[in-house]
């Protein structure tokens, strides 16, 4: 009984205690208790509720760390989707929307299909989890999306029709490393000298070796996306590193949002103050980025792609004189009455198997198409 | 608001102990009353009226049937008007739930059940009509149980409603069994439902003997320890207000039959099922064939009181059918055998059981069944099942020994033995415990 009592007058005294507490952690940190309005159902009101506890919960991060600890220990690697390697986090991407992934592919195709004299090009970007499978536990890559079948498989519907660049392989190979950063799934600027190695070669250039960019280490505290959402945090912070072009005198990146501005260098590094780190990757992806390279040799590149594909462009920016890179998620389709795919040389289609999964913007290179059929037809 | 939340344990629950603690002896009840539907408002704000009118509907009846007094017809009429609007609630929200997908009330089975047995208890004279509207409301529509029960009858907590005797160490052994239960919720219900959802995952081509085995435990553990877990939460809250909820699970997968395990699993609803379904309809003192026939129905009862689903009364069916077989062949036998040998009979049964509960059809069920003694064409064993067993082991253990009693005999012999060591670790246990949830809310 004595222990009963002792421990109901702790536990008690824990619970107030805490009460207490989270009203001086929202008190000091100036978070205001959500309030109700008639728009509210209850449950989402009290989800609001609950996030605001669980974000002045006192000693909240530390808590949350041991208790993902105590999983681990009782054999659990996944949390929330997200796997905990050696020292590296790992997002799980899930099963494909098979009609988003269907329309996708369809749209990619018939692009690719326009009768037009711009040789196209595709690279579907595999992810982390895909690449990284030795830090996963045994077996579990059953459970997960094949990105390996899917790359062949869209790249067989495409023979002929495109040039199709296969990173899986070349990734996979050195997948020991630093070719993802440990907190985020974005590849490092290792990760993208790769992937631009065998982009370059499948669209008929000779890619330069790592000798021609200088590199530039400019963070080493850089914690990304996946750390945010992941409830462990004992990861080693990742390092950014900048690959420059050695052969580039003059360079500059403009980009076309409701207003038009322009950097004078490809990585715009006091952006990464105010809008994160990665936007120092050309200024961030506002959907309509054009790169000039100052390039003697006047070659364009038109580009249809994700953020992923955004550590590459810096890197490909050493073949092309001028890059365009346009992104539907973030677009203005105002331009497509300019946009007119015959003005450039090559034509890349990029995007991680993520986006090609998830996400509907890669179908809406059909207006690109249509727009194309107009141009041809006049 | 959920029990297992940051929300409830840390805000709600303080706030009303401090509340409750705080008024008169006179407002203690009023304000447990208040606090409940605060709490049901919270749950399910759209419904709170229809609470309230159902209960005070059923009230009425119990008044109109103490008014009646010998007069028979006039005590059947509000006896047969509450029966039917209950069953009538009860069958058309299940329906409404089942055709439209429209979920069903919060605590709708518990609130009109427990006032239905109330008014058939007053209509037999074994209850006397309570006086008082809010202690009534309360014994209804208490916090701690609306969600999941116990199924209580008035004279459960008459006694402490009326005569509250607020103690500390009420208080303390609420408090233990409350944090007890929301580990049993956090750490097992959970693990075992992460469990089952990856299995559920797993294509039917790719599925093996031990994972459809993995797959039949899972869901077993994470509903037995998620109503486990909740009943003694709503056991503890009732033990810091003062009051006394009966025990609605008591080791129920060491039964040594199928009869016992229904004697120790959702205990009070068995009761409930016995006293106003089987005894009304003659029990078994009508012969062989009707005992059959009321032991088939209160046990198909038994099954769609988790919901009206096809599943579900077949679950019923199934039971009825071994406690009939062990009732005329097996009891005898059974009581004979060694009992580590009945524990795992009624354990595979009970097992086998949910697979009728964790189908979406019955020939999901059979393709279960078959699959698990290996009559189907899946492998024994493959990457998949390694994958789930390997990351889930030591959860496992610690399921299968919370379903045994030897937690509790063990701290027994180290309290015997070494009994200041004993209550250290209790509570250093239960503190810890309460961290750990704490852990995993957030």
């Amino acid at each position: 009984m004595v222990s009963k009592r002792l421990s109901a007058l702790l536990m008690l005294a824990l619970i107030i205690g805490t009460l207490l507490a989270i009203i001086a952690n929202s008190w000091l940190r100036g978070s205001a208790f959500p309030k109700y309005n008639r728009f509210y159902y209850m449950k989402e009101y009290m989800g609001e509720i609950e996030a605001f506890l669980q974000e002045n919960f006192p000693f909240g991060e530390q808590l949350s760390n041991a208790a993902v600890k105590l999983q681990m220990w009782a054999g659990e690697s996944e949390f929330e989707g997200i796997f905990i390697g050696d020292d590296t986090l790992i997002e799980d991407i899930g099963q494909p929307d098979e009609a988003v992934l269907g329309r996708n592919l369809q749209e990619i195709q018939s692009f690719v299909e326009m009768s037009s004299s711009t040789p196209v090009s595709v690279l579907y970007l595999p992810t982390k989890y895909a690449i990284q499978q030795q830090e996963l536990p045994e077996n579990a890559e059953l459970f997960a999306f094949n990105q390996k079948n899917f790359i062949e498989q869209a790249y067989s519907a495409l023979q002929g029709k495109a040039t199709t660049v296969d990173a899986y392989s070349t990734l996979l190979a050195n997948s020991d490393k630093y070719l993802y950063y440990r907190t985020d799934p974005n590849l490092t600027g290792l990760g993208a000298y790769y992937v631009y190695t065998v982009l370059v070669q499948r669209m008929g250039l000779n890619p330069l070796g790592q000798d021609s960019f200088t590199q530039q280490h400019i963070r080493h505290d850089f914690y990304g996306e996946t750390y945010e959402k992941s409830p462990y945090k004992n990861v080693t912070p990742d390092i950014i590193t900048l690959y420059r072009p050695t052969n580039q005198s003059a360079c500059s990146v403009t980009h076309y949002t409701d207003y038009r501005y322009t950097y004078n260098t490809l990585y715009p590094e006091h952006l990464m103050e105010l809008s994160g780190e990665l936007s120092v990757l050309l200024g961030g992806d506002t959907g309509d980025i054009t790169i000039s390279s100052g390039l003697k040799r006047q070659r364009s590149l038109l580009v249809f792609g994700d953020s992923s594909i955004l550590p590459l462009l810096p890197l490909l920016s050493a073949h092309y004189s001028t890059i365009r890179f346009l992104d539907f998620e973030h677009w203005n389709n105002n331009i497509l009455d300019e946009l007119n795919v015959e003005d450039y040389d090559q034509v890349l289609i990029a995007y991680s198997v993520d986006s090609m999964i998830h996400d509907p913007y890669p179908a809406q290179i059909r207006q690109v198409r249509q727009q194309q059929k107009r141009f041809l037809e006049e | 608001m959920a029990f297992p939340t940051i929300g409830f344990v840390f805000v709600f629950l303080p706030v009303s102990i401090l509340l409750f603690y705080g008024a008169p002896k006179k407002l203690k009840t009023p304000v447990l009353l208040a606090v409940s539907l605060l709490f049901y408002t919270l749950l399910d704000p759209t419904n709170l009226l229809l609470m309230l009118l159902s209960i005070s509907y059923d009230y009425l009846m119990a008044f109109l049937i103490l008014k009646a007094k010998k007069d028979v017809s006039m005590r059947k009429l509000p006896l047969m008007a509450c029966v039917l609007k209950n069953l009538l609630m009860i069958v058309v929200f299940g329906l409404q739930q089942q055709l439209y997908d429209i979920p069903v009330p919060v605590g709708l089975l518990i609130y009109t059940l427990t006032a239905m047995g109330y008014v058939i208890d007053v209509y037999r004279g074994d209850e006397p009509f309570e006086k008082n509207w809010f202690n009534f409301a309360l014994f209804c529509t208490f916090f701690g149980k609306i969600i999941a029960g116990p199924l209580v009858q008035y004279s459960d907590m008459r006694q402490d409603i009326v005569f509250r005797k607020p103690s500390l160490s009420g208080i303390s052994n609420g408090m233990v069994l409350f944090v007890s239960g929301l580990a049993k919720q956090l750490i097992l219900a959970e693990s075992a439902a992460d469990m089952y959802r990856m299995l559920l995952t797993i294509p039917r081509e790719s599925l093996s003997v031990v994972s459809v085995w993995l797959l039949v435990l899972s869901f077993t553990f994470d509903l037995y320890f998620t109503l486990s877990g909740y009943w003694d939460m709503a056991r503890g809250l009732a033990l810091i207000f003062s009051m006394r909820l009966p025990e609605n699970c008591h080791y129920p997968f060491q039964s040594r039959t199928v009869s016992d395990f229904f004697n120790r699993f959702n205990i009070t609803v068995t009761q409930y099922a016995n006293r106003y379904v089987y005894v009304i309809l003659g029990g078994d003192t009508n012969g062989r064939m009707s005992t059959i026939l009321n032991t088939l129905l209160t046990a198909m009862l038994l099954g769609l009181w988790f919901g009206i689903r096809l599943n579900y009364l077949l679950w019923g069916v199934y039971f009825a059918l071994l406690m009939l077989l062990e009732r005329y062949l097996l009891l005898k036998l059974l009581l004979r055998v060694p009992v580590l040998f009945t524990r795992m009979y009624t354990f595979c049964a009970v097992l086998l059981s949910f697979t009728i509960f964790a189908s979406d059809t019955l020939g999901q069920a059979v393709f279960y069944l078959k699959s698990m003694f290996g009559l189907g064409e899946l492998p024994w064993f493959n990457g998949y099942a390694s994958y789930i067993l390997s990351s889930n082991i030591p959860i496992l253990l610690v399921c299968f020994f919370a379903l045994t009693s030897l937690g509790s005999l063990l701290t027994r012999e180290l309290h015997r033995r070494h009994p200041a060591l004993s209550d250290l670790g209790a509570v250093i246990y239960n503190v810890g415990l309460l961290t750990v949830s704490a852990s995993l809310m957030l």
